[in-house]
């Protein structure tokens, strides 16, 4: 059951999300070509004289600006692929659709796991998808070409590091936890009696603020524990720190992942009262 | 196997386990109470009405078999179970509402049901879904509210299901739709499955009730055979409706 609530649960983001990364790597070409005709536009201001130096500067400002405009589309639209997880979230268990989805013969643990899996496979394409709109952009702002000549003197691109697969993996956990706590927190404002949304964001503001506060108070005693520990290192230093620190952070975003299925879970058995 | 009366029964009847029981079935919503202390026993093959004024409990109570909501106090089994998955592949549930997104198609619908429910007779549903020239290729929010009704109501009772419970599903529809979802109803029915069916529009569908149950405040005031109200009263269950809960 779980893999049929899966295909369904993809089946429902793909048609929203596709069509949006498509545009997004639509944007990013075209980004990467206002920037292109921004800099040889540029370039022939430089060169020409009169009128036409000023019709060519013109020419390259709109180019910019358009330029501008698509980074900041494609910023919108790389945010889109978590609000849309979270909306089919709470559209399908908590609007009219729950009636269905909430009569299925399924656990609550199926429903839960499912829409998280859907989320997060969609999560990575959002990152490929990024990724690429990036290399476009850099290879406009001629940042690409640079490195590319760069590469000759310093040898061939590598493969990212074992640090940085930790580092992804990491931003990648993080992702994913503030997902299940968004889907925690709509579970919790569909209790409220009105004004549900309104109580769903309250609900995501407290737990972000309860996250700050466990986390500040670790990191402060780790702080501590390690001046104690290591006084060799300078107060100032972030080594070892720094790893300690971002030990902290993966605990805690397990912690609070873990803590939010169970909230849904729970909900979900017991709770769900549809109007 | 146990025996049971009804009022106005004359013999105890033999039967087997009961498709669904609640005893001592309570449900608030805060300070409100939706039923209070409602005990019933429905067994296998009967077409129940589950009749009441507007606020008197019958939502409430089908989402509690349903397995929607959980009670306050007291219990509700169906074939012996509490409502859970494994309840959930036996029943089929059609709420008071539409329950699909209007950007799925028929299509993908039927599939949705053929996919989650092992009893989902899919000719069957193609069969009346054609009669009711529904194309599959449609989208659900192009077709009408009726259409919608019947669309969800064919996709129900197209389910071998054990327990079919309808939640008032003739309400907001012409005289010649609730004809046709009444047809339905008893033309999918098979005389081994039970149907609780609610709705406060008792006149149209008397005629394929073999028992009722009234709701009153959240109370049950009777659980009896049809007939039992003709041969006792002399009148018809709307008749005895509408003098049981003037206003």
């Amino acid at each position: 059951m779980l893999g049929k609530l899966f295909k369904y649960d993809m089946a429902a983001l793909t048609r929203v999300l596709a069509p949006l990364h498509l545009a997004a790597l639509g944007v990013a070409l075209l980004a990467a070509v206002c920037g292109l005709a921004g800099n040889g536009l540029g370039q022939a201001a430089h060169q020409a004289s009169g009128s036409a130096g000023k019709l060519f500067g013109m020419f390259a400002g709109f180019a910019f600006m358009a330029f501008g405009v698509c980074l900041f589309l494609l910023l919108v639209l790389t945010l889109a692929t978590f609000f849309v997880a979270v909306h089919r979230f709470y559209a399908n268990l908590f609007t009219d659709e729950g009636y269905l989805t909430l009569t299925l013969p399924v656990t609550a643990h199926q429903i839960v796991i499912s829409k998280v899996l859907a989320a997060a496979l969609w999560l990575l394409v959002d990152f490929l998808v990024v990724g690429a709109c990036v290399a476009m952009v850099l290879f406009a702002m001629d940042v690409f070409s640079e490195i590319l000549s760069r590469s000759d003197q310093v040898g061939l691109p590598s493969l990212p590091t074992p640090s940085e697969w930790l580092s992804f993996a990491h931003s990648f956990l993080q992702i994913i936890a503030w997902l299940i706590a968004a889907y925690a927190a709509l579970a919790a404002g569909s209790a409220a009696a009105r004004h549900k949304v309104a109580a769903s964001i309250g609900a995501f503001l407290l737990i972000a603020v309860a996250v700050g506060v466990v986390m500040a108070l670790l990191n402060v005693f780790a702080f501590s524990a390690l001046s104690a520990l290591a006084p060799a290192y300078p107060i100032g230093s972030l080594d070892p720190y720094g790893p300690a620190s971002n030990m902290i952070g993966n605990v805690v975003m397990v912690a609070l992942a873990a803590c939010s299925y169970v909230a849904c879970v729970v909900r979900l058995k017991r709770h769900v009262n549809l109007a | 196997m146990a025996e049971a009366t009804y009022p106005g029964q004359g013999a105890a009847i033999a039967f087997e386990s009961p498709v669904l029981r609640c005893a001592g079935l309570t449900k608030t919503f805060g300070a409100a109470t939706a039923l209070d202390n409602v005990s019933f026993s429905v067994p296998r093959g009967r077409v129940v009405g589950l009749l009441g004024p507007n606020g008197s409990g019958k939502t409430t109570l089908i989402k509690l078999a349903a397995g929607l909501l959980t009670p306050t106090a007291g219990q509700v089994l169906v074939a012996g179970s509490e409502p859970g998955p494994q309840t959930k592949a036996f029943v089929s549930y059609l709420p008071e509402r539409p329950y699909f997104s209007p950007s799925i198609k028929v299509a993908r619908i039927l599939d949705f049901f053929a996919d989650f429910y092992a009893d989902f007779d899919r000719p069957l549903a193609e069969d009346m879904l054609a009669r009711l020239q529904v194309p599959p290729n449609i989208h659900m929010g192009a077709l009408s509210k009726g259409t919608k009704e019947k669309v969800q109501l064919v996709l129900v009772m197209a389910r071998r299901a054990m327990l079919y419970l309808l939640d008032e599903p003739i309400g907001g529809v012409d005289p010649a739709t609730r004809d046709y979802i009444l047809d339905t109803i008893i033309g999918a029915y098979r005389r081994e499955a039970t149907i609780l069916l609610s709705t406060h529009l008792v006149a149209d569908v008397e005629r394929v009730l073999d028992d009722f149950i009234f709701l009153q405040y959240g109370t049950m005031v009777l659980h009896a055979p049809v007939a039992y109200v003709h041969e006792t009263f002399g009148m018809s269950v709307d008749d005895y409706f509408r003098g049981a809960f003037r206003c």
